[in-house]
């Protein structure tokens, strides 16, 4: 096991939905084979447009995905431990404890009827034996390096008299107190303004340097990978296309879709030009083309592009999948 | 609402209470209830323990006096009512009906409680099962499947017709009545609990207690029953009423509670004998069911517009 081993890492998810009519339809294919390799205590960003399988993603590595999806291989390896993903209660006595979650929204991701104090309590005795007591202290202690002002009396707070902000940040307290050693942040600030957006992420850094967190950021936003995530993997209709560090994406882009993606950021547009935009939309599953997925938005698209392109290593930790590296 | 209070801070009970305290009909219901409670629970004691009260006091002499009627004086001392006066009359055996509608009273509200409590125990769980674990299935049958529709069977039943059999072949204790009551009027509950389980259990914090570890069982009774319990709520009080006048004509008819124990729907069926007579025997335990009634559908309607989360945050 060498330093970067996070000793966490995810081979070959492929998650499939199952119509519900008619009886015996095929099953359509959302996430083909997707790999992670996140290193540990370091941000790995998940990038991607909208429906491009980035939370489902999440979702499946939680256990977590319900009927009419379905997951229908992968594994999760934790430590010397390996779990199938397919089994969605195989992974059960990871949540929480080992593997833990922050959602987009904060304001529905807490329960209204109980105080974030309950609510991280909860988490707290859930994964370790301690007394009411005890969890409390921890809990209070936990909304404190969150940055909640007065943690005591935010203790007893429900969520609908927290902003938005102060909620992601009692979320952030809820799964990081059952000490989880990988934290999936699912958009944690898209339902954020900006001011606070960069607030939670500053937060999200500076614990990760105190506990030897692993990140798992999804997002759409390059602007924000750029500033707090080390390493890369873009994602495209449910398939990853490159994954590098973050020095090396910006460096020296090589998928035609993350070229695309990174003609789009506003902070790289020149003045008086109008900004770049990708033609089309994600497809839908059923729309799916057999072979490299992007092929029908791509410009650069070649007759290779029918079947599914393999991985071509361009730097040490820099893959692509495309046919045409190197055009 | 005061300029100085915040109505957006507070528990959600708090914040429920604060809109009820605004309706002043179920304010008034509840008052009634409360008072009426303690009325209750006051009089158990004194028709058990002070010979005044004593419901079964028979005296021939003092037969069908009207209200406020005084005893005569060849009532024995010992028999003699509180402060030698019959507030609400008397009856053909010369019982004291204020007594006997104390004794009433605990008889009544137990069984509208007691009743409505075995209700929301079965509809609680047969709907929590039902929303959550319903797509269990086996031999092409869904749990829900099953529990819903043995729920609509339930409903299909005659209520009352089927309490009057089962309380036909069973002896008509208290207990008995409380039971029966109770197991046929579940079905409500069970199918809104089922309705509020559907809709919560794709919410996002319950996603987010999953992701904690919790197990299946404690989401359902920590996270989704709480959340659940507004339309329970409601339902439970409106039911507490119905149970009470369900309780009431199965003793009017003579299936209820039996003599010589006092509820409110035997003093009433003894009443109609002397109606013309003695119409206070028919009106007194007439106006309480009635005012018990309205009193708990007021506090139930007060309580289904303070639980609204549709209701403009005032």
């Amino acid at each position: 096991m060498n330093a970067t081993d996070s000793g966490f890492d995810l081979a070959g998810l492929c998650v499939d939905v199952a119509p519900q009519r008619p009886r015996g339809a095929t099953s359509v294919n959302i996430i083909d084979k997707v790999s992670l390799r996140p290193v540990r205590s370091r941000t790995t960003a998940i990038v991607g447009e909208s429906g491009c399988g980035k939370s489902l993603m999440a979702l499946a590595l939680m256990g977590l995905v319900d009927a009419p999806l379905q997951v229908r291989s992968g594994t999760l390896r934790v430590g010397d431990r390996t779990f199938a993903l397919s089994d969605k209660d195989a992974v059960r006595p990871l949540r929480g404890d080992q593997l833990a979650m922050v959602f987009q929204e904060p304001m529905s991701a807490l329960n209204p009827v109980f105080t974030i104090g309950e609510q991280i309590v909860e988490a707290i005795v859930t994964h370790a034996e301690v007394g009411a007591a005890a969890a409390r202290v921890d809990a209070v202690g936990w909304l404190k390096r969150v940055g909640l002002p007065d943690p005591q009396r935010a203790f007893d707070k429900f969520p609908h008299e927290l902003s938005g902000g102060m909620k992601q940040r009692a979320m952030i307290a809820m799964a990081l107190a059952p000490k989880p050693d990988v934290l999936i942040a699912d958009e944690p600030t898209t339902a954020l303004d900006v001011t606070v957006q960069g607030q939670v992420l500053r937060l999200l850094g500076s614990l990760q340097a105190e506990i030897g967190l692993t990140v798992l950021l999804i997002t759409h936003d390059l602007a924000l990978v750029a500033r707090h995530a080390q390493h890369v993997a873009i994602m495209y209709a449910g398939r990853i296309v490159e994954t590098a560090s973050v020095r090396q994406l910006f460096a020296n882009p090589q998928h035609p879709y993350t070229r695309a993606l990174l003609k789009c950021m506003p902070a790289r547009a020149r003045r008086g030009e109008p900004l770049a935009t990708i033609s089309g939309a994600v497809p839908n599953p059923n729309g799916f083309v057999a072979g490299c997925r992007f092929a029908p938005r791509c410009e650069f698209v070649t007759e290779a592009c029918a079947t599914v392109p393999p991985a071509s290593q361009v730097e040490d930790e820099h893959l692509v999948y495309c046919w045409n590296v190197g055009l | 609402m005061s300029a100085h209070t915040s109505p957006a801070f507070g528990s959600p009970a708090a914040l429920a209470w604060r809109a009820l305290r605004q309706d002043r009909l179920a304010v008034c219901g509840l008052a009634f209830l409360a008072l009426l409670t303690i009325i209750a629970l006051l009089g158990a004691a004194c028709t058990n323990f002070v010979p005044a009260f004593d419901p079964t006091t028979v005296r021939l002499t003092d037969k069908l006096l009207p209200p406020f009627a005084y005893a005569s004086d060849l009532v024995a001392s010992d028999d003699l009512p509180a402060l030698g006066q019959y507030f609400l009359g008397t009856d053909e055996l010369g019982r004291d009906v204020f007594s006997r509608m104390l004794q009433g009273a605990v008889v009544s509200l137990s069984i509208g409680f007691v009743a409505v409590g075995i209700s929301m125990i079965v509809g609680i769980f047969f709907g929590a099962v039902a929303g959550y674990f319903g797509e269990l299935s086996w031999l092409g049958l869904s749990l829900d499947t099953v529990l819903m529709r043995f729920t609509d069977a339930m409903l299909c039943f005659p209520t009352f017709f089927l309490i009057l059999t089962v309380v036909a072949l069973l002896p008509a204790s208290i207990y008995n009545i409380m039971i029966v009551i109770g197991l046929t009027s579940w079905m409500g509950t069970a199918r809104f609990v089922r309705a509020e389980v559907l809709s919560l259990k794709d919410r996002d914090f319950v996603i987010a207690a999953h992701a904690t570890g919790l197990s299946s069982w404690r989401i359902v009774t920590a996270h989704l029953l709480p959340n659940a319990m507004a339309p329970v709520l409601v339902s439970a009080t409106v039911g507490v009423a119905s149970a009470i006048l369900t309780e009431s004509a199965l003793s009017f008819l003579g299936f209820g509670v039996q003599p010589p124990d006092a509820t409110w729907g035997n003093i009433l069926a003894d009443g109609k004998t002397f109606i013309f007579d003695a119409p206070w025997l028919f009106f007194v335990p007439g106006v309480a069911i009635l005012l018990v009634v309205l009193a708990f559908n007021l506090v139930g309607e007060g309580l289904r517009e303070a639980l609204d989360p549709r209701r403009a945050e005032r």
